[in-house]
Parts: structure tokens; C-alpha cells; sequence
């Protein structure tokens, strides 16, 4: 087992200890369920934790569910891109998303394995968005999953952890903060799009730090990756994305139109002058690329005499959040079918 | 404030989001290049003020940093900025002694702050210029008069616990640095006299306290309990009914000389000299584990009872050697934790087990002690102690051995050398080291190297063999039954048993040691009823002890006797009047069997 946040292997126990978090204390607790009915046991596992024995002893203290191993290979999903390009915003909508059951017409159906971590995630991240308020972003220094899932497919179940780390941190130089990468098994490359107007500049970034890091420290070969475009609202009057975006959430997967898809949005970054983003799809063999919205609109000050506190007046309307995570299910096994096998490939 | 040099600066420096750059980063400063790059990826994560589950935010916090190398930071985070979660900071940069916690509160009231960066790049202050404000501090025991119930909830759990960080949820924005002062005046000289002086680093605003943020203040407020990680801190929720505390008292004795100016307490003896505050990394490795009464589950008394039931409860070799396997497995503070509560007893009775059957499991029972490299023998002292005391205190001589190796290819040859002198002694069960030996510092073999490596790698080459024919006879020594009469005179007399004389039978104990007594007990299986506390013999040995069972005991059962603290002794007896059964308790001695 290849832990996902300290990236140790490491033999999984089978041994009756398990912790329990203390929300009072907020601390773990060791308790023995060797003695408990099969009923009591199982109920306690599902709530439990297992310490990661992090062999390398290069990371804090940290817990996996007890659970984690008692499924498939478990999927670990890293999002990369710069700071402020959309990753908290695109992971919390997905999920979302996949919550209200977005990705049943693939057969997939997704459930918290790590109820604490999903607790969190959802009143840090899911509450807020759904209030209209800007979120955060993620904190610097954060190098723990954003949320663990169980999603079942066609192909199995398996636990699918998410990585949101800072963009600031992405790219630093702290070996820290790209230490997930290590245990990544599939990538969300994040890429802006951007406004002129807004951000005065005419042409893309000469240089993608966070894309240049992990592509470096990836096996491309091996690793499938999307490249999404988030905030792709703003170009909601620009073809071709305006008429991606118009088709809202794709209800089959079919490799064709994912690859047509794909196409534009290499054309679009391409002429955008976003060439360093368009890395991963040289570096990656199973590459797909997506226009996203994650909110449907940018945020506004809620008041004009402080601009730093924003929010979406309008509410958030998702647009084709759920078609980078269908297409990483799709290279990795979970969803299946001869379409299923397309996807990606050149 | 230490009085600051003439020429010593305090650098400034901005972190916010800039029009040039994506991302939350450090803007501009008066540092130099290299020093700049050190001073943002310290910064780097304390200079974000975030919100906690869409909470809202102070308009401004201030955080008092501490740093290895003697220097510090004062960071002043403003909501005002890119967005919430990217706003923008200003932070000042010294020595510690420049920038003191005393400097870092009187500065809540400075007026240099600047909630955005300035155009160019900001020039040092000079430190004489912020003395004049520390000068100028509004604090004093009047300002904080109103808070002291919330001081004393406070101070009570610090001192319970004076080592740990400290994370307080629940106190008013406008409250929490006159809590910072309070404390500080209160409780810092005490502390200090009980060798437990803080840093009283601190900050007003963190939505995080886990082990993951480096250079975390000692003491935090936080909105919320946070929900991710793993934090090791006092916790102090004031908005609820106030934890009890055994340091209420001294709390309370402590605001009364603060705030009437009564005399100071003197310090206590509870308080563990030395222990000084960890930053971001509160509770010992050794943290009690339990679990609440009100959940499921059974109680966790300890965990080396936890293993050794287990470790009992295997049918098979196989199965204990699995068993071992999976707690060698586990993490470098769970075996830290066992390595506590498991006592040369239970080492034993696991040793005995496995030498009988095969000697690679003494390696696994290695293992499950200190890591599967032997991690924790390389870098961890109180596992080269447990180890040291297993050799020289353990009843099996192999495993003494297979520790010594073990050491050994770990390059602990302080360990080997204990090994070595055990060895050497040819004593098959413990013994005592002579004084002499004792007495001579494990450091002053080392000095002697040429000669050492030599006759260590004789000596290993011996140990190997002794293992291996050991090992295909079948007959390790320590598989031998150890008999319960020792030749080794008792170190100091019993404590006399207050029951009445028993009509029992002799047994033959030596080395009861001050504070504890024989305790007969009647075993039946795994089941230990006490019975009454034997009595010593007047046969000029001093090592002959009379048990006898009270008429009570279950049918088929075998009287034992265990040595027991004296201070068991009545809880033993109430539970022989009650017949009911106990579990052998850690610092029990080896049940020796009652003729």
C-alpha cells in the first residue's frame, strides 16, 4: 500500500486497532474492536482511521480511513495549475457535482470513505459555494487529501483521494508541497483563461511553474492527465468554447466528441499563446482537454470600498464540471466500454 | 525589551497578491536577496488570513513568531487585500531580543502598520525607534481584570500541561492578546522557576493547528476546532463549561498575585523541570490513549496489556509471529507507546515463546519493538533504554543476544557493549551489574575503538555461534525454566504486610524490593484471583516467604505468588473479599508458582 500523503509503502495491518477522532479533544484514539460484535466492529471501522506508520519519518502524523484497503487500487488524484487559476473552485463543484449523483449515467456512484475529511470539505468548501461566496482557495503549507471518496463504477470500486495543494506551494521549491505527486496515479491540469481586459496582458505566460514541476516528476507514460480550462465563462462569447460550454453536462461518454473537445481547447491555448500549458498533453500518453466553468461567472466585491471581499451575486451555475473527472475514470478503468477505451488516446 | 544596539535594525516586509504575479507571495521588503528568500518561505504560511467554514474574519490579527536561530517575526495579516483568503500582510523582522513578546503586544498599538504594500521598496526601522512604543504599552494587570475567568480556565489547563502548545477557541477577538499578557505575566516567572519557560509566541487568528503548519505558535485562536489533520495541543474551548483542572488552584493563586498583588506560589513539584513548549508539536509520542466511556468500544487501559492479551491469545507460532509482524508495522509512536507500557515481563513470556519454537521470531519480536530496520534503535533514546534495560533485565539470554546483533548492525554498539557484558558475565538469567561496571560510562568504550571493533567482532562471531547452536539443538538456554529462587541477596527489606500471618506454604523469593510485598494469588488458567499478601519467613535468609489462600479460591486453581507494589496491596484485598478476578498490572513482578 502507497500511502497518499506521505507516499511510504508500507504493509496495511490487519490487526484490530483502530483510531477514533476525539472532536472534543481533536485528537486520535487507539481503540481495540477485537471484542465487539461483527455489527459494532464494522460500524467503528467505517468511522475509523488507521495511522500511516510512515516509515521515512519525513511527515507529520497523519491517518488514512480504516477502511482504505479494503477496496481496490486506490486512485489518487492530484490538481495542478497556478495560484488563483480555479482548482478549489473546480474541485469543489465536481464534487459536488458527482454528490448529486452527476456521474450515475456512467453507472458510477460516489460516497465518503473519509466521513471526518468529507465533513470538512464540505463545510469548508461545498456550504460556502453554495451561498455564493468567493472561496478561500487552499491555504499554504497543506499537504493532506482534500477529500477521500468511494466511487463505484462498471470497472469496481475503488478510493479516489483528491489533492488540492496551493499554487503557491506547486510552484515553490519545497519539496514538501509536490510530495503527493509521488503517490498521484492520475492528473488535473488547471489553466485559467484569462481576460485581457482584466489581467493586461495580450499573450499567455511564457512559463507554467506548477505545470513545469509535475511533469518533471510525473511518469507521463504511464499516468493518464486532463488539462482543464476553468473560468471558461469568460469566454462564453469566444467559439469554439461557447459552444461546449452551450451543451452544458454530457450525459455518454463517447471518445469522439471528447477528442473533438480536446482539440479545440489545444487550438484555443494554442492561440491564446499558452503554449507551456499545453505541456502535459506532449509529456502525458492518455492526455484529454476541457473547458470548465466551475462558478458560471466571475466574482464581484460585495461592497465597492473593500474589493478584496467577493461573491457571486448570481448564485453559481456549473458548466461541464463532471468531463475532466469522467474522462480520468474513463483511462483509469472505472468506467469501461470499447468508448471508455478511446478516450485519451491519440 | 532587552535594550537593542545602536546600529540593530527591524526589517519590514509585505505579502499580498501583486498586480505582476499570480499568487499570494511576498511583495516587497527591506530585506536583502538571500535574506528575503529565507524570510518568504518561513512567512510563507503565516501570512494568509483564512476563513474557517465561511466564519468571518477580524478585520486584522497579529502574530508573534519564534524561530530557531534566535530571530522573530511580528506579522500583522488584514482581511484587506486580493480576496478573503489572499489578503495582505505586514510583518516586521529582528532578533528575538529586539523583537520580544513584550515589543510584539505593545505593537497591537503602533501606528506604522500598513494594510497594503507601499509603492517602493520599505526601509529597517530602527530598533531604538520601537522601543520608544514598547514604552508606551497600554497593558497592565487592570487591563485585564475583566478576563479573569477566562485567565484562570486558561492558565489552569497551561499548567496542566506546561509543555504543550496551547490552541483557545471561543475568546472575543478584542480579548485575545490581553489573554496573551495575562498569561504571560502571570504564569512566565513560575514557569521559569520550574524549568518549563515559554516563548509565549502567539497568534491572535489561525483556521489550522495540525502538526502539518511549521513554526506554529504556542499558543493559537482559533474560531473552530479545525477539521483536518493532526494536532498534539491543549485545547481550551471557552464557550462551554470549563474542563475540569487539578492546576486550578496555582491558576487561581497566580491571577490573585497579578491582579491583587498577593505573593506568588511557589512553584510545584508536579511541574517536570526542562520541559519546554514544543511549537506545532504539542502531546508526547507517549499521549494516553483511551477511548471515551460513551463510545463504543472497550476501554484501552494501556497498551502493552493490549499486546500482551494478544500476543497470549495466538494458537499458533505462526500466529504469533504474524502478530509481531503487524505491530512492527505499525508507526514509530504507536511502538514508542507500546514500548511504555510493555514491561521485561511481558518481553519475556513473548521470548520464551518464540525462542521455543524458532529463533527468527526473536528478530520479529525485535521488529514489533523497534521498527522493521531497527529505525527506532538508530535515532530514538528511549528506545536504546527500553532496549538496554530488555538486555540487561530480560529472562532470555538469546534474545539479549539477538538485540545485541540487532544494535549492532544498526551501529548502536552502546547497546552491543550492555549485550556484550551480559554475555560476558555468563549469567543465563538477569543480574545486577556490578558498580564498578555500572558506574563506567558507556562512552569511555567507545574511546578505545581499534580495541573495541576487534573484540566486538570476536564477540559477535562467538554470539552467532552460541545463537545458531542453540538454536539446532533446540535447547536455547532461555527456554529454560528460570527458577524462582534467586541467588542474589535482596536489596532491602520488604514492607511488613499489616494481615494477619497466614498458614501457608514456603516459598523462596529474594529481591523484594523497598515499597512492594509477596501477594499470593490463586491462578486458574489466565486468571488471577488475589488472595492475601504473604508474609516473610524469619529464617535468617530473608528470602523465605509463607503463602496461603484464603479457602476462597476457584477449584483447580494453583496458588502463585506475585510481587506487588505496597500500595496495591488494599485494592488486592478488597478484591479478595469480593473474589473477584484481576489482571496481572505492569510493574508486577513474574508469577512464581507455590509448592
Amino acid at each position: 500500500m502507497r500511502c497518499p500523503v506521505c507516499a511510504d509503502e508500507f504493509v496495511w495491518p490487519d490487526d484490530p486497532y483502530i483510531s477514533l477522532h476525539d472532536e472534543r479533544n481533536d485528537r486520535f484514539e487507539l481503540v481495540d474492536v477485537s471484542s465487539l460484535s461483527p455489527t459494532k466492529r464494522d460500524n467503528l471501522v467505517r468511522k475509523g482511521y488507521r495511522q500511516c506508520p510512515n516509515p521515512a519519518g519525513d511527515t507529520p502524523e497523519h491517518y488514512l480511513p480504516a477502511t482504505y484497503a479494503d477496496h481496490g487500487d486506490p486512485l489518487v488524484i492530484g490538481l495542478v495549475g497556478a495560484p488563483i487559476s480555479g482548482k478549489t473552485h473546480l474541485l469543489t463543484a465536481m464534487i459536488r457535482q458527482a454528490y448529486l449523483n452527476g456521474l450515475a449515467t456512467h453507472g458510477v456512484t460516489v460516497t465518503a470513505l473519509d466521513v471526518r475529511r468529507h465533513k470538512a470539505f464540505r463545510e469548508y468548501f461545498i456550504l460556502p459555494f453554495e451561498r455564493g461566496d468567493l472561496l478561500a482557495g487552499t491555504g499554504n503549507g497543506i499537504v493532506e487529501a482534500a477529500d477521500i471518496l468511494l466511487v463505484r463504477g462498471p470497472g469496481g470500486q475503488r478510493p479516489v483521494t483528491f489533492f488540492d495543494v496551493a499554487g503557491e506551494d506547486l510552484e515553490s521549491t519545497d519539496p514538501r508541497a509536490n510530495r503527493f505527486l509521488m503517490a498521484t496515479n492520475a492528473v488535473i491540469f488547471v489553466h485559467a483563461s484569462e481576460d485581457p481586459l482584466e489581467t493586461g496582458r495580450s499573450s499567455g505566460r511564457s512559463e507554467n511553474a506548477s505545470f513545469e514541476q509535475a511533469v518533471a516528476q510525473l511518469p507521463g507514460d504511464r499516468l493518464p492527465a486532463v488539462i482543464a480550462v476553468t473560468k471558461a465563462d469568460r469566454l462564453r462569447y469566444v467559439p469554439p468554447a461557447e459552444r461546449w460550454l452551450h451543451r452544458g453536462d454530457e450525459t455518454e461518454l463517447k471518445a469522439d466528441r471528447v477528442r473533438a473537445e480536446s482539440r479545440d481547447v489545444y487550438a484555443y491555448l494554442h492561440q491564446a499563446g499558452a503554449l507551456a500549458s499545453l505541456r502535459p498533453f506532449d509529456e502525458f500518453a492518455r492526455c484529454t482537454l476541457h473547458f470548465v466553468s466551475a462558478s458560471g461567472g466571475d466574482a464581484v466585491p460585495v461592497d465597492a470600498a473593500d474589493p478584496g471581499k467577493k461573491h457571486f451575486p448570481h448564485g453559481f451555475h456549473p458548466t461541464r464540471v463532471l468531463e475532466p473527472l469522467v474522462s480520468i475514470l474513463a483511462m483509469t478503468g472505472i468506467i469501461t466500454g470499447p468508448e471508455a477505451d478511446r478516450v485519451g488516446r491519440p | 525589551m532587552t535594550e537593542p544596539k545602536p546600529d540593530e535594525e527591524v526589517h519590514q516586509a509585505f505579502f499580498g497578491v501583486s498586480e505582476m504575479d499570480s499568487g499570494h507571495h511576498m511583495i516587497t521588503c527591506s530585506l536583502y536577496e538571500n535574506d528575503m528568500k529565507k524570510w518568504r518561505a518561513r512567512l510563507q504560511e503565516h501570512t494568509r488570513l483564512e476563513p474557517v467554514q465561511g466564519g468571518k474574519l477580524p478585520a486584522s490579527a497579529l502574530s508573534y513568531l519564534r524561530f530557531d536561530d534566535g530571530s522573530a517575526a511580528v506579522v500583522r495579516r488584514v482581511e484587506r487585500g486580493f480576496s478573503q483568503g489572499r489578503g495582505n500582510a505586514h510583518v516586521l523582522i529582528g532578533s528575538a531580543s529586539v523583537l520580544d513578546v513584550s515589543l510584539s503586544l505593545a505593537l497591537a498599538q503602533w501606528g506604522g502598520w500598513r494594510d497594503e504594500a507601499p509603492p517602493g521598496r520599505p526601509a529597517p526601522i530602527r530598533a531604538r525607534a520601537l522601543a520608544a512604543v514598547a514604552a508606551a504599552s497600554r497593558w497592565s494587570p487592570t487591563s485585564v481584570r475583566h478576563l479573569e475567568d477566562q485567565l484562570a480556565v486558561v492558565l489552569s489547563r497551561l499548567l496542566d500541561a506546561p509543555g504543550e502548545p496551547l490552541s483557545i477557541i471561543g475568546c472575543p477577538d478584542e480579548d485575545r492578546l490581553a489573554v496573551v499578557w495575562g498569561l504571560r505575566e502571570a504564569a512566565d516567572e513560575h514557569l521559569r522557576r520550574t524549568g518549563c519557560g515559554r516563548t509565549w509566541s502567539y497568534s491572535t487568528y489561525a483556521n489550522r493547528h495540525d502538526l502539518g503548519v511549521r513554526d506554529l505558535p504556542e499558543i493559537v485562536f482559533l474560531p473552530e476546532i479545525p477539521n483536518g489533520g493532526v494536532a498534539r495541543r491543549t485545547v481550551v474551548d471557552l464557550r462551554g463549561r470549563p474542563e475540569d483542572s487539578r492546576s486550578r488552584p496555582l491558576a487561581c493563586d497566580l491571577l490573585d498575585a497579578l491582579l491583587r498583588g498577593a505573593s506568588a506560589p511557589p512553584p510545584t513539584v508536579d511541574v517536570v523541570a526542562g520541559r519546554q513548549p514544543r511549537r506545532g508539536d504539542s502531546a508526547p509520542p507517549h499521549q494516553a490513549v483511551r477511548v471515551d466511556d460513551s463510545r463504543s468500544g472497550h476501554r484501552m487501559p494501556n497498551l502493552g496489556k493490549q499486546w500482551d492479551a494478544r500476543l497470549r491469545d495466538v494458537s499458533s507460532i505462526d500466529e504469533l509471529r504474524k502478530a509481531l509482524r503487524a505491530l512492527g508495522n505499525q508507526g514509530r509512536e504507536f511502538r514508542s507507546m507500546v514500548r511504555k507500557d510493555v514491561d521485561v515481563r511481558v518481553v519475556d513470556d513473548v521470548a520464551d515463546r518464540v525462542e521455543a519454537a524458532t529463533g527468527d521470531g526473536l528478530r520479529d519480536l525485535a521488529h514489533a519493538l523497534y521498527g522493521l530496520e531497527l529505525e527506532d534503535l538508530r535515532d530514538d533514546e528511549d528506545a536504546r533504554e527500553h532496549a538496554r534495560k530488555l538486555i540487561r533485565r530480560g529472562r532470555s539470554g538469546q534474545f539479549a543476544r539477538v538485540l545485541g546483533l540487532a544494535a549492532s548492525s544498526v551501529e548502536r554498539q552502546d547497546i552491543a557493549v550492555v549485550a556484550l557484558e551480559r554475555w560476558d558475565a555468563g549469567y543465563p538469567r538477569p543480574r545486577r551489574l556490578k558498580p564498578q561496571r555500572a558506574r563506567r560510562p558507556l562512552g569511555a568504550v567507545a574511546v578505545n575503538r581499534p580495541l573495541l571493533a576487534v573484540a566486538f567482532a570476536v564477540v559477535l562471531a562467538v554470539l552467532v555461534a552460541v545463537f545458531a547452536l542453540g538454536y539446532a539443538t533446540g535447547r536455547p538456554e532461555a527456554a529454560t525454566p528460570v527458577p524462582d529462587v534467586s541467588d542474589v541477596v535482596p536489596t532491602s527489606e520488604p514492607q511488613p504486610s499489616t494481615s494477619a500471618r497466614p498458614a501457608g506454604r514456603a516459598v523462596r523469593v529474594t529481591a523484594v524490593d523497598t515499597g512492594r510485598v509477596l501477594y499470593a494469588f490463586a491462578r486458574l488458567g489466565e486468571q488471577f484471583y488475589p488472595q492475601q499478601p504473604c508474609v516473610r519467613e524469619e529464617d535468617g535468609t530473608g528470602a523465605l516467604w509463607s503463602c496461603a489462600p484464603t479457602g476462597t479460591q476457584p477449584e483447580k486453581s494453583e496458588l502463585v505468588a506475585i510481587e506487588v507494589p505496597s500500595a496495591d496491596v488494599p485494592r488486592l484485598d478488597g478484591f479478595a473479599e469480593g473474589k473477584r478476578k484481576i489482571t496481572p498490572e505492569n510493574g508486577w513482578g513474574t508469577p512464581v508458582v507455590v509448592p
